[in-house]
């Protein structure tokens, strides 16, 4: 039984290359080799030191645990690399040619990734085992971190992936990737801990460090378990994202898999605002939720508005093909373009407008109620910051029909003048409180205030709503209206466009065959 | 077998393909020319699915390449005119692979391998590392794997280029043998005279657009009806005069008057025209002392056209 599992991963035709690669690769089997050498030579020396007993456990497991993690940062690197020439020199367009699919081909990657891992993962656990037995050490403890590493692994994987497919660098850019990847990690791990320690400590139960978690675990505590599960719904949805992420970024221009990037940024944000909305935090869980809906919206947008705005041929034939409901209904209102990308940020702002909702009526009135419509109302606002710099950039000849120079434009400005807004508000604000402003003066630090609100995500975020000034509470939906109308107006102005060269060009060509 | 419609495909401003139509049949040898920019790879990139046209409509096999583009993957071989990267991988490791990538029964694998190895006469290299292979090695490489799923199509970006004469007339070997096995051949260059022995069609095409199409007989004859005459005369001051004459005879184009007494022109007419022209040249009284006749070589032809395409395009243009 699973030898035939086994067989059947190896015919993955990606697997099969990246194994029958890595094992030809001599760098890497001097690595592994090297590996073995080093672990063993580690449980050697600690064992050889005369120590009372119980030191060196500890400094032996630390080792050990520290050449894992390198092995398999290195894993992730050289598998990185591979993907990266692979993709840049157009190898990945011949194999694709094969018309292996998508997923096949990015799950043999990740899959052969993960085998490399296991291989190292092999050698060094045992060694890990053996440093309990030089005492010092609890034995959770190796068996936490053993498995912490495993469960890393996936994410990273395909992390390194998704970044090898979406960014092209030269010379030392690869520093900058791996520095990138390493606080990625890093975040990402402190923010799941983060949920599985807040989920579970909503009983009187707490979980001071994840190792005690882990004995929880191991001593069948429901909550602990409960945590799990919630870490666990989170992981999934993580890792599928960015393995459609790939797949996306590999997938032929008559196809896409832009709809599932879209629904899992959905669902996840949705679970967090549901994690949040449960957690015992106070009113900064408001913020919190309303924020990640907010960024995650203008995250999608960014990445998904302005493009064509055709459906990808093998998507619109898929979507004839589905007659029932949930494929069908899913398949419109995550549509790859521009239209379902409207879509999708509107239900997420949904989502964090009803997670508003559900939080200040569980928890009764924790802000003033001008403020919690204003948060409500922060997710809603991103069609407004994705249209607006496009509407303005849009005057410029170089930005016409050329949609990826626009998303870079609009990035930058959203940065640059969002951050510059950012510098100036606070340096007025501070000469303000001491008193160092004239009366006009004061008038420009509103304007600027105004401004900061109006014009970037990243400056209306950081400078928040201006409260003092009496349009405070018409802003936010003078801008949910606009943004909602700049939506429509430019996606129907471009939908005729597309539809009048169409008709010109069968035109064209009827007028050149008579 | 292939049918291409109206083909446009614009970059930007580029129009890389314009307006493309013809037809292959089974069995086929197409050769497929242009200079370069001409749209050859786009136009083969575009059969083989991997980019979209802007307009118009390509079948393989009856099947649209806007909606079947994944079954006409499986249907067609596509050798590309760069190889990818196959770091630490040897020739069989990458046939192999590839063999899995089609999803041939693994029972098949090995015979298949074997098969196509011999044809491309990889046999003896089997073991050798991808990156390490010479040019024309590796174009067998390239051939090998368009040929692993056995495919109806095959379609070939200027295989030729970079390779030794004696590897060129192996090629051509191949290519014959494939055409026999009665798969339609689709291949590129930018040479004519290459390709004109092995292929059974031409197509011809200078920036996007189809300047001829048809077998290689009609597109011969097509280009070289008629005869290019090269006369030079003693006295170089009669040049006007013989212009004036020559544009009075029916059938005579392009006078093209040159240095030291020398005019060029052509004829489109039987070759019985071309002593009775020059019998009544000296009759007017011209000193001739040279009259050639010359049959342009279909390269000769060949730049003519493209050349005539430019200047037309510029004529259009002002
Ligand atoms: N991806 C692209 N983006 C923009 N322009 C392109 C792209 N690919 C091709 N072109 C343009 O399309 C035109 C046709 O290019 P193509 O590569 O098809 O020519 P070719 O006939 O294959 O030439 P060669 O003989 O040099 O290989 C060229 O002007 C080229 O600059
Ligand atoms: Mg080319």
């Amino acid at each position: 039984m699973f030898g035939r599992t086994l067989a059947g991963v190896y015919d993955n035709a990606m697997v099969y290359k990246d194994i029958t690669q890595w094992l030809r690769n001599r760098t890497f089997l001097a690595l592994f080799f090297g590996l073995l050498v080093l672990s063993e030579a580690v449980g050697l020396v600690c064992v050889s030191i005369p120590a009372e007993a119980g030191e060196m456990g500890p400094v032996a497991f630390g080792i050990l645990s520290g050449v894992l993690a390198l092995f398999v940062m290195t894993i992730a690197l050289m598998g990185m690399t591979l993907t990266y020439r692979e993709f840049h020199n157009r190898t990945f367009e011949l194999y694709s040619l094969s018309g292996m699919s998508l997923e096949r081909t990015i799950g043999g990657k990740s899959i052969s990734m993960f085998a490399q891992f296991l291989f190292g993962f092999c050698c060094i656990v045992p060694f890990m085992f053996f440093s309990f037995l030089l005492g010092g050490l609890d034995f959770y403890l190796i068996f936490a971190v053993a498995l912490s590493i495993a469960v890393a692994v996936p994410p990273l994987c395909l992390l390194a992936l998704c970044t090898a497919l979406h960014f092209r660098f030269k010379g030392f850019g690869i520093l900058l990737w791996v520095g990138g990847i390493v606080v990625t990690i890093l975040v990402a791990s402190y923010i799941s801990l983060f949920f599985i320690i807040t989920i579970a400590t909503r009983t009187s139960m707490p979980f001071g460090k994840p190792l005690d978690f882990f004995k929880a675990l191991l001593d069948f505590d429901g909550d602990a378990w409960n945590g799990l599960s919630v870490f666990l719904l989170f992981y999934g949805q993580v890792c599928l994202l960015l393995f459609y992420l790939c797949c996306n970024a590999i997938s032929p221009p008559q196809d896409s898999r832009e709809h599932f990037v879209k629904f899992f940024a959905f669902t996840l944000t949705a679970t967090a605002l549901i994690a949040f909305a449960s957690a015992r935090l106070g009113p900064e869980t408001l913020i919190v939720g309303g924020v990640s809906a907010f960024v995650m919206s203008c995250a999608i947008g960014l990445c998904y508005f302005y493009k064509s705005i055709e459906v990808p041929l093998m998507f619109a034939k898929r979507q004839r093909e589905r007659r029932f409901f949930p494929g069908k209904i899913l398949g419109v209102l995550f549509m790859p373009g521009a239209w379902g990308t409207l879509w999708t940020v509107l239900l997420i702002a949904l989502a964090g407008g009803a997670f508003t909702g559900l939080v200040v009526s569980l928890k009764g009135s924790l802000l003033s109620d001008q403020r919690a419509i204003s948060y409500a109302l922060l997710p809603c606002q991103a069609p407004y910051f994705l249209i607006f710099p496009a509407g303005f950039l849009l005057n410029f000849e170089r930005y016409r029909g050329k949609p990826k120079a626009l998303r870079n434009a609009v990035l930058l400005w959203w940065v640059l003048v969002g951050v510059g807004l950012v510098v100036v508000v606070a340096a007025l604000s501070d000469a303000q409180e001491s008193n160092l402003l004239g009366p006009g003066q004061a008038a420009a630090s509103s304007v600027c205030q105004i401004l900061a609100y109006v014009v970037s995500p990243i400056s209306a975020m950081a400078v928040g709503m201006p409260e003092y000034v009496e349009l405070g509470s018409v802003l936010p939906w003078f801008r949910v209206v606009l943004g909602g109308m700049g939506v429509y107006l430019a996606i129907r102005s471009l939908t005729k466009t597309a539809a009048r060269n169409r008709m010109e060009r069968a035109k064209t060509r009827s007028a050149a065959s008579s | 077998m292939l049918k291409v419609d109206n083909l446009t495909k614009i970059f930007g401003k580029t129009r890389a393909v314009d307006d493309l139509s013809f037809e292959l049949e089974e069995g086929d040898v197409c050769g497929f020319i242009g200079p370069n920019g001409a749209g050859k790879t786009t136009t083969m990139r575009i059969i083989a699915t991997l980019e979209e046209p802007t307009d118009g409509q390509v079948r393989v096999g009856g099947e649209s390449i806007h909606e079947e583009p994944y079954r006409i993957r499986r249907r067609i071989g596509f050798m590309p005119d760069h190889y990818g990267t196959y770091p630490d991988m040897t020739c069989r490791d990458y046939l192999e692979f590839y063999a899995r990538a089609y999803e041939i029964e693994p029972k098949a694998r090995a015979r298949r391998i074997d098969g196509i190895m011999d044809f491309t006469g990889l046999g003896d290299i089997a073991d050798k590392k991808v990156e390490e292979l010479s040019k024309g090695m590796r174009q067998r490489l390239n051939l090998s794997r368009a040929l692993i799923n056995d495919p109806k199509l095959m379609v070939m970006d200027e295989p030729a280029a970079g390779l030794d004469p004696r590897a060129r007339v192996e090629l051509r070997y191949l290519i014959r043998n494939l055409a026999e096995q009665g798969k339609t051949v689709f291949v590129s260059s930018h040479i004519l005279t290459e390709l004109s022995e092995i292929c059974d069609h031409m197509l011809i095409i200078d920036q996007g657009r189809k300047i001829s199409f048809g077998s290689v007989e009609e597109i011969q004859r097509g280009l070289r009806e008629g005869f290019e005459i090269r006369v030079r005369l003693v006295d170089p001051s009669q040049v006007e005069g013989l212009v004036r004459f020559l544009v009075q005879r029916p059938g005579i184009q392009d006078v093209r008057p040159g240095e030291n007494g020398v005019l060029l022109f052509s004829l489109r007419d039987e070759a019985e025209r071309i002593p009775a022209l020059l019998r009544e040249a000296v009759n007017e009284g011209f000193s001739v002392m040279e009259f050639r006749p010359e049959t342009p070589t279909m390269e000769d032809v060949f730049m003519r056209i493209t050349g005539q395409t430019n200047g037309g395009n510029n004529g259009n243009g002002a």
